[in-house]
């Protein structure tokens, strides 16, 4: 009796199958992955749209620009800061304090760390679990 | 037949990912493609490595009418026996448990993410539902940073398994060992050598445009000027992120290789060499989980896992020695 052949056996089996299913689905999600904007870059342009919008004297728009900003990257200091200033332009000292508040605790480390790891853990958590009333 | 530069190739492109991760810490914001980048380039790997051991050696079957070709025919038979036993190795032994460790761990993370310190899972998951529906959050950020690490655990199995069929290859995975092995040995004498507060800031240094390239580096690392703050370890991260059943999880993916290397150790399988080297690299690895987290150092730890996936496959697959009747 003739032996199976192992290409056969190779071609037929599940193992394999499974296997090139899993690649194939690894090359669209990371090639999806790659098209994707990143929401820290997009949180960044939009901060900077904010401040200029501010610098125009628009603080209803800078003020959507740096909500929009602050949805993207709840932990950006940077929009914070941002945020803080149009607050004290339109009057509200008390949303502005606790603006600054959270812009100076998001300082550490020193020099505006953007990795997030390096955020202390429980500040880390409380923004994960923050909603939209906190920024408003 | 499988492409005798398969594995030059496999090794430069492992080499490429190592240098494309630790050049994403040196970025800004617009370097998160990089993640995405590795599972295309290992996801392309792994499908060329697995075309090449499942297509047959033979496309015609010719009979074997002539001397020649029965010895053509044994020749391509032999072959494709060989490539059937790497790969049904590499994808089965230890290699199921490290993936479902992967697969728990992701889902873990999923888990830890969604319910977050004192919150229920329920509760994290329909706020997470409400807030997408009503668009008030788009809680964006936390997807994207999370499909970083999804996008790395498929690159680490796609890596895993194609340095495993390799692995085989006795000559060459000897040489690689040893150059992994120095460059693990090397690599934590630097992270060591850089201190505490240092090796973490130390790519803002280098970023730093009055520090990097003009000159004065030397003298301000001298002088401790560098920025400076304490950063959490792996181990740390690890332990804020997931808790001790992540901790527990990623200590169980890193022992599978390790436990299969020790005990493959006393079959004669895998040469003392390669076996010394793997050593080396796993207590490297151990030591930098436990050294300040940086992207240098991630980087550096992904050499090293380079290394013990080789050590891994070599231990477990051993040389393939056809059976005779």
């Amino acid at each position: 009796m003739a032996k199976p052949s192992s290409t056969r056996f190779c071609r037929n089996n599940i193992c394999v199958t499974l296997a090139f299913g899993f690649v194939f689905f690894s090359l669209f999600a990371g090639v999806f992955f790659c098209m994707l904007k990143n929401p820290r870059a997009l949180a960044q342009d939009y901060a900077k749209l904010a401040t200029i919008a501010l610098s125009y004297g628009d603080v209803v728009g800078a003020k959507a620009a740096a909500e929009q900003s602050l949805k993207q990257n709840p932990t950006s200091r940077q929009s914070w800061e941002v945020m803080a200033k149009i607050l004290l332009e339109s009057g509200d000292s008390r949303g502005a304090q606790k603006a600054a508040r959270i812009a100076n605790a998001l300082g550490h480390p020193a020099g505006g760390q953007n990795l997030l790891y390096a955020m202390p853990a429980e500040l880390r958590l409380s923004f994960l679990a923050m909603s939209d009333k906190d920024i408003r | 037949m499988v492409a005798p530069y398969g594995y030059a190739f496999t090794f430069v492109m492992g080499v490429f990912s190592v240098l494309l991760l630790g050049w994403d810490g040196f970025q800004s914001y617009s370097s998160g493609w990089v993640f995405g980048f590795l599972a295309v380039i290992w996801s392309l790997l792994m499908m060329m490595r697995l075309m090449s051991l499942a297509t047959p050696a033979r496309e015609d079957k010719t009979p074997s009418s002539t001397l020649a070709q029965k010895i053509l025919n044994s020749f391509y038979e032999r072959q494709e026996e060989r490539h059937h036993y790497v790969l049904m190795k590499s994808m089965g032994g230890s290699f199921v448990l490290f993936f479902a460790g992967l697969l728990c761990f992701l889902g873990w993370q999923i888990f830890c993410a969604l319910a977050p310190s004192q919150k229920s899972f329920m509760d994290g998951f329909m706020q997470s539902i409400s807030a997408f529906q009503d668009g008030t959050s788009s809680n964006f950020r936390a997807v994207y940073d999370w499909g970083q690490m999804f996008m790395l655990a498929l690159s680490l199995s796609m890596m895993a398994f194609v340095l495993r069929t390799h692995a085989p290859s006795r000559a060459p995975t000897r040489s690689m060992m040893i150059v992994v092995a120095s460059y693990a040995v090397a690599g934590l004498i630097t992270f060591l050598g850089l201190s505490v507060e240092h090796a973490a800031s130390f790519s803002q240094s280098v970023s730093n445009p009055d520090v990097a390239g003009s000159g004065a580096g030397t003298g301000l690392w001298l002088a401790g000027a560098l920025y400076g703050d304490g950063a959490p370890t792996m181990f740390e991260l690890l332990l804020i992120e997931t808790g001790i059943g992540g901790v527990a999880m990623v200590a169980f993916m890193m022992f599978v290789p390790l436990g299969a290397i020790t005990l493959g150790a006393p079959s004669k399988r895998v040469d003392s060499l390669v076996l010394s080297c793997a050593m080396i690299i796993g207590i490297c690895l151990i030591i930098s989980v436990f050294l300040p987290m940086s992207p240098a150092l991630g980087a550096y730890m992904l050499l090293c896992l380079m290394g013990l996936f080789l050590a891994w496959g070599a231990a477990e697959i051993g040389v393939y020695t056809p059976q005779r009747a």
